[in-house]
């Protein structure tokens, strides 16, 4: 079942009298429970993707569905909503809120979407715990490493079983090795959970992990490898 | 909400220096709020008190022309059955006739104009207070006698205290001359100015003996139970004395004059509540709009996460009102402490003037407060309608953020 399909789709950005064209024509479908890497030069278009997807941006051109929503046909609440019970997000500088510990973190789009306590708390502790943060939930982000708010930060994502997370180069601000253990996990809840992912990334070791890869070069998918 | 309101409340201590000096004027212009509504009702209740309540009545009852005449002869006529009428009445508190007489006072060596008024005194002192204010002797006997009591400015005039005597001499209403020998019994400040220079009070049955009018008064005067009672009691008393040709009037139309003054009293305070509560919104204003500069990024995120736009509004002003409850907390509070000393002790500006005169009542110069809860519910409400429309806008730009764009934001 596919859960992203995109079709002939187009981005162009305004710079003065300029437009420079970020996509063009990208057409591609993500099938439900792939593990995929959008990788490709700073400026390929990668994140521009990725947001038009997570419906945080809007296409030039071309049609974005997403877990069967035709993100043009909605309004911005729907797609507000649409990010909030189906969408999870990982972005390179973790972007948690300071003020809330790991586990509010965590907590925090189950809370948005109104699960009762007990059922929070199960899925935290359960996230927290299969991340590698087990005994760290109390701990606030600038009490964490890079890798660990990372970690949260894919807890965040996935404690509310979204249908696809993206990321956006979430290994970027981490070091080799750490990086090498997020994908793992990130692997490791695709294969036990079924969360799909669709990850933006130029770091060859973590598209080696991946089971498709997408090549973008200028805004065009030059290559889409399935392993 | 719990949720919003968690975040919300650690969002205000980021920058907890900010939020405290936020917090500090907002409680200092709470308190300040208060303690001015508190003296201002202070002294509203001490202008109406002297001026109304001590001289006036709350209704005053005269023949049509002795407002403006105040001739001898323009009397209510069977005015004992009348006020025993009046004071039947149900919102009644308290009536008292009174009989005015010109006379000339001579003491041994002394002599001086001077306004009699002739009163009962037990019903008197339930209507204006006046045995209260006696400053040496003692006020009239219940029993009718040749005893007078003096304004303070008249005893020094004649150069006459308590146990001596005076003479009053007045033209009766018959046109022959009348006198009769009084002994001062007491010395009285009533606050009014008037009074206290040439005014002295003797009893209702020698005033009418010594001037020959036995059955009648030159005014009426009644109290109501509440204030709010006092339209109803001038209603009811026109009603009471219909087909009698008596002028009823409350105590406005008596004195409007005093009752624009007073009123723009109440105005007064309520500018100067305008002036500290719009100061207290820039504050606000500034406090949120620089909250929500600071964390576009993390807004941003927010609304990334699905927050959506009303409960991001809702975000921004619960923070607003965050500040607000800790003002109210702290400003209410000292504004309570505030309020109590005027209260109980009040502003002395005894260095500067021994009293002052207004509308021809002297005042004490000790202003003091009145509490009353509204002061405190109009200032703690205002506060938070005022943060809530100062937080508006931040909170309207907050919701507008395109996620994409404030997410780049550094």
């Amino acid at each position: 079942m596919a859960i992203v399909t995109t079709e002939n789709l187009s981005k162009e950005y305004q710079q003065g009298a300029l437009l420079v064209p970020a996509l063009r024509e990208v057409s591609l479908t993500i099938e439900a429970g792939e593990f995929t890497a959008l990788m490709g030069p700073s400026g390929s278009g990668k994140t521009t993707l990725l947001n038009i997807i997570g419906g945080l941006d809007a296409p030039t051109s071309g049609r974005v569905v997403v877990d069967g929503v035709d993100l043009a046909k909605v309004s911005a609440a729907e797609r507000s909503r649409l990010r909030l019970n189906r969408l999870g997000f990982v972005f390179q500088a973790y972007n948690l809120i300071p003020v809330l510990s790991a586990y509010e973190n965590a907590e925090f789009v189950l809370l948005l979407q109104g699960r009762g306590e007990a059922e929070r708390k199960k899925a935290v502790l359960e996230m927290l715990d299969e991340v590698g943060l087990k005994g760290l939930g109390g701990r606030r982000p600038n009490e964490l490493s890079g890798g660990q708010q990372q970690r949260v930060a894919v807890a965040r994502a996935i404690a509310s079983q979204p249908a696809l997370v993206l990321a956006d180069e979430p290994t970027a601000n981490l070091d080799s090795k750490t990086g090498r253990e997020l994908i793992d996990t990130m692997r490791q809840l695709n294969a036990e959970r079924g969360v799909t992912f669709l990850f933006a990334t130029h770091d060859h070791k973590v598209i080696e992990q991946a089971h498709r890869v997408v090549r973008l070069v200028d805004g065009q998918v030059a290559e889409d490898i399935k392993r | 909400m719990r949720m919003l309101l968690k975040l919300a409340w650690r969002n205000i201590w980021r920058q907890p220096r900010r939020t405290l000096i936020t917090i500090a004027a907002m409680a200092i212009g709470v308190a300040f709020s208060m303690a001015a509504i508190a003296l201002s009702d202070g002294l509203f209740e001490q202008g109406f008190d002297t001026v109304v309540t001590r001289s006036l009545g709350h209704v005053q009852i005269h023949a049509p022309a002795f407002p403006q005449e105040r001739a001898l002869y323009d009397t209510i006529d069977d005015a004992d059955s009348l006020l025993a009428q009046v004071a039947a009445l149900p919102l009644t508190a308290a009536a008292a006739q009174r009989l005015f007489g010109y006379v000339l006072l001579a003491a041994s060596d002394q002599a001086a104009g001077a306004l009699l008024t002739g009163v009962a005194p037990g019903r008197e002192q339930a209507l204006t207070r006046v045995a209260e204010r006696v400053l040496r002797g003692r006020f009239l006997d219940p029993q009718p006698g040749s005893q007078i009591v003096l304004g303070e400015g008249l005893a020094e005039t004649l150069q006459v205290d308590v146990g001596g005597e005076v003479v009053a001499v007045a033209q009766a209403a018959d046109g022959a001359l009348a006198s009769e020998l009084l002994r001062v019994v007491g010395v009285v400040r009533t606050g009014s100015v008037a009074t206290d220079r040439a005014g002295a009070f003797v009893h209702l049955a020698g005033l009418r003996s010594m001037l020959g009018l036995e059955r009648q008064a030159h005014e009426i005067a009644l109290l109501a139970r509440e204030l709010d009672q006092i339209p109803a009691l001038a209603e009811g008393c026109r009603t009471a004395l219909a087909g009698r040709g008596l002028l009823v009037r409350d105590w406005r139309q008596v004195q409007p004059a005093v009752a624009q003054l007073l009123n723009l009293q109440s105005v007064t305070v309520w500018i100067v509540l305008f002036t500290v509560f719009s100061v207290a919104a820039l504050g606000i204003l500034n406090t949120s709009l620089m909250s929500v500069f600071e964390r576009t990024q993390e807004l941003g995120v927010l609304l990334a996460l699905g927050l959506g736009p009303r409960r991001t509004v809702a975000l921004v002003l619960l923070e607003s009102c965050c500040l607000a409850a800790l003002a109210a907390l702290a400003g209410g509070a000292l504004g309570l402490l505030l309020d109590w000393y005027l209260v109980r002790r009040g502003i002395d500006l005894g260095f500067i003037t021994q009293g002052w005169s207004w509308m021809g009542a002297l005042f004490e110069p000790v202003l003091h407060g009145s509490l009353q809860a509204y002061g405190a519910l109009a200032t703690i409400g205002g506060l938070f309608a005022v943060t809530l429309l100062a937080s508006l806008w931040p909170a309207w730009r907050a919701a507008r953020l395109q996620p994409v764009v404030a997410m780049r934001q550094e």
